[in-house]
């Protein structure tokens, strides 16, 4: 078990600027992840800290030693490959025994650790089994039992369900966090997916062109998005251009089209300056009207409904812009017909001004 | 839209497979009468009453020319010399072609890439008989590698035997024969994933260990084909061995010209050449088991 550090890492591709600047430390036993959209950087710092990049710009250190000029088989880094890498023409047996063997370990040692490990991923009785005969999910788990064998010091997880089918993804996204917390190893993961990161991670970094845009918990950066991107790229929002109207301590107030909103302040905001409110489509009420101290509340008219299952969806017209309101499907729910105008209400310190 | 005119074709009615035999019936038809007639006409012959002058099948069943062959120690030691030089040579081209195709294979600039394929090919352009005039004009008596060492003092009068013997025949076929192991090898090798070497290097692998435990395991498809076709290449070549050999070196395909073409003896050229075709088979049949064993137990 370790800690990783990284400090003011980067990584050029030619004039390309791939990693820019990053730096931040990774705790002992921590479930950390990586996200943001493909050529971000993400995988090229996962890539980095496993030794398959050379190290050029800044450090970085596991357990307080810098290990930049460490070629990947002195790191002692488990990396599961989002296409799993199982060695094709070798067994699952031979596969798991693979850093095994390398280490000269006896064969009596080598026997028991591979099945142990088999047995810790649930694949006992795939021993003979070759790639091809094996499913995503299978590879997975032998992939995963092929670096844990090894006792690694951190685990590197290079977006290793995207590509399982939705239930299947589903399904490991809780057995490998389980399979985490019950080894207590330091990971980082990394993915394009806010589903997987939200649900597994102690912590996320949000990268974006090479740069982390923000870093916290899940629901910091669900709940408090820090700048647009962010805001855009984790969950769904409403951005909603505004002029600010008055400032107090408490909060401020926007005008969007006419509209009064109120809205929690930002350091740094001047009155009758241009701003974007952020607003989650699940925040905003619809049907009542809410008459109380730090609410929104507002009739609008429909100019769209579309049903989604778990979730019914409405547009409504805020002046010139729109606001999306996202509401559960209950059975006893109202559906307002488009053309009509309902109640839309949200409390105010649910939205959020970010910088543009 | 209606489709009466597509059902009313005769093609419709020969099905899918039925129209793809249709396109593949040239092809068919010209492997039947130029490879496979002249081949049985061979058989044939090679099994009647050996008659020199005489071509034509004689229908006189016997057994006199396979007798001869594996009797006398003339023709049955040239087989041996002659799979021996095969299975040399396509063990020399792979060990000179296989770090020239990883090169080529991990050079991912695209340019540089065609580049280098580009000088692999280029040896292939030349007819064969004008490149082993070249290698004369380099390894002959008076050649230029001969005259550099009597320049250079290194020798005295007596030039070094670089042609004329088993030496320059090898040479002559790994030269011809490089270009094809190399092609065998690099679509084989670019097509390793690289994921699979970084799996093996994080997991403790040092680099020449993921070289032999994964790389060269991964390639070997490539190799094994590159080999066959190499073997096959050099152990038909009547050229190579005629021209740097100096008909010193008296290979199979030298015994049949031999035969044929010098002593009219067509009967037992074909039992040369039939004996020439059994080794040829029996390597594919050994190739293929290898092939097997090396991709896991399932080709």
């Amino acid at each position: 078990m370790a800690n990783v550090k990284l400090s003011e890492l980067s990584k050029y591709y030619g004039k390309n600027l791939a990693v820019d600047n990053i730096s931040v430390e990774i705790m002992e036993g921590e479930f950390f992840s990586l996200l943001g959209p493909s050529g971000c950087g993400k995988s090229t710092t996962l890539r980095m800290i496993a030794g398959f990049e050379e190290t050029e710009i800044g450090s970085i250190e596991i357990d307080g030693v810098d290990v930049s000029g460490l070629l990947p088989e002195q790191r002692e880094i488990g990396f599961v490959f989002q296409n799993y890498a199982i060695f094709p023409h070798m067994n699952v047996y031979d596969n798991i025994a693979f850093g095994l063997r390398l280490r000269k370990l006896s064969a009596n040692e080598i026997d028991s650790r591979v099945r142990a490990a088999l047995e810790q991923v649930g694949m006992t009785g795939f021993e003979n089994r070759y790639q091809k005969e094996m499913s995503g999910g299978q590879q997975q788990r032998v992939a995963l039992a092929r670096v844990l064998v090894t006792e690694p010091r951190i685990l590197l997880l290079d977006e290793p369900l995207s590509a399982l089918d939705k239930n299947l993804r589903e399904e490991m996204k809780f057995w490998i966090k389980d399979l985490q917390s019950s080894l207590g190893i330091t990971t980082i993961y990394v993915t394009h997916d806010q589903g997987e990161a939200l649900t597994m991670s102690d912590r996320i970094a949000v990268m974006n062109e090479g740069r982390i845009a923000q870093i916290g918990t899940p629901e910091e950066i669900y709940e408090h998005p820090t700048d647009r991107f962010v805001t855009e790229f984790i969950g769904e929002s409403n951005i909603l251009r505004a002029k600010v109207a008055a400032v107090s301590d408490t909060g401020c107030e926007l005008d969007i089209d006419g509209q009064t909103v109120s809205a929690p302040v930002r350091d740094g905001i001047l009155v009758s300056a241009d701003t974007i409110l952020a607003l989650r489509p699940e925040r905003v009420l619809v049907g009542e009207k809410a008459d109380k101290e730090g609410w929104n509340s507002f009739e609008l008219p429909i100019k769209k409904v579309t049903y989604q299952g778990p979730f019914v969806r409405f547009l409504f017209a805020l002046g010139t812009q729109e606001l999306i309101a996202e509401v559960a499907n209950r059975q006893d729910m109202e559906k307002p017909d488009p053309g009509t105008k309902a109640w839309v209400s949200w409390q105010s310190d649910s939205g959020r001004i970010i910088a543009e | 839209m209606s489709n009466d005119h597509l059902l009313a074709s005769p093609l419709h009615k020969l099905g899918k497979t039925g129209r793809a035999w249709l396109l593949a019936t040239p092809g068919i038809v010209y492997f039947l009468i130029f490879f496979a007639v002249p081949l049985a006409g061979l058989f044939l012959i090679s099994f009647d009453k050996p008659t020199a002058g005489v071509v034509e099948v004689q229908w006189m069943f016997r057994l006199d020319n396979f007798v001869r062959f594996f009797t006398r120690s003339l023709y049955y030691e040239a087989a041996i010399r002659s799979a021996g030089l095969a299975a040399l040579v396509s063990a020399i081209t792979l060990f000179l072609g296989y770090p020239l195709a990883y090169v080529i294979a991990k050079t991912l600039n695209p340019g540089r890439n065609t580049l280098l394929m580009i000088l692999v090919l280029c040896a292939m352009q030349l007819d064969m008989v004008i490149r082993l005039f070249g290698l004369m004009v380099l390894m002959g008596d008076n050649g230029l590698i001969n005259e550099f060492l009597r320049w250079t003092g290194f020798i005295g009068e007596t030039p070094l035997p670089l042609m004329y013997n088993f030496f320059g025949v090898v040479v002559g076929l790994v030269q011809f024969s490089l270009p094809f192991m190399v092609l065998s090898l690099v679509g084989v090798i670019q097509g390793i994933n690289p994921s699979l070497e970084e799996a093996a290097r994080s997991l403790g692998a040092r680099r020449w260990q993921t070289f032999w435990k994964i790389t060269i395991p991964m390639s070997m498809p490539g190799i094994l084909a590159g080999m066959l076709l190499v073997f096959a290449i050099s152990f038909s070549s009547y050229v190579v061995p005629t021209l740097m050999g100096g008909w010193k070196v008296v290979v199979l395909p030298i015994h049949i010209y031999q035969q044929i073409a010098e002593l009219g003896k067509w009967q037992f050229g074909a039992t040369v050449a039939v004996v020439m075709f059994a080794i040829s088979l029996l390597s594919m049949l050994v190739y293929q088991r290898a092939a097997a064993k090396a991709s896991g137990g399932r080709a």
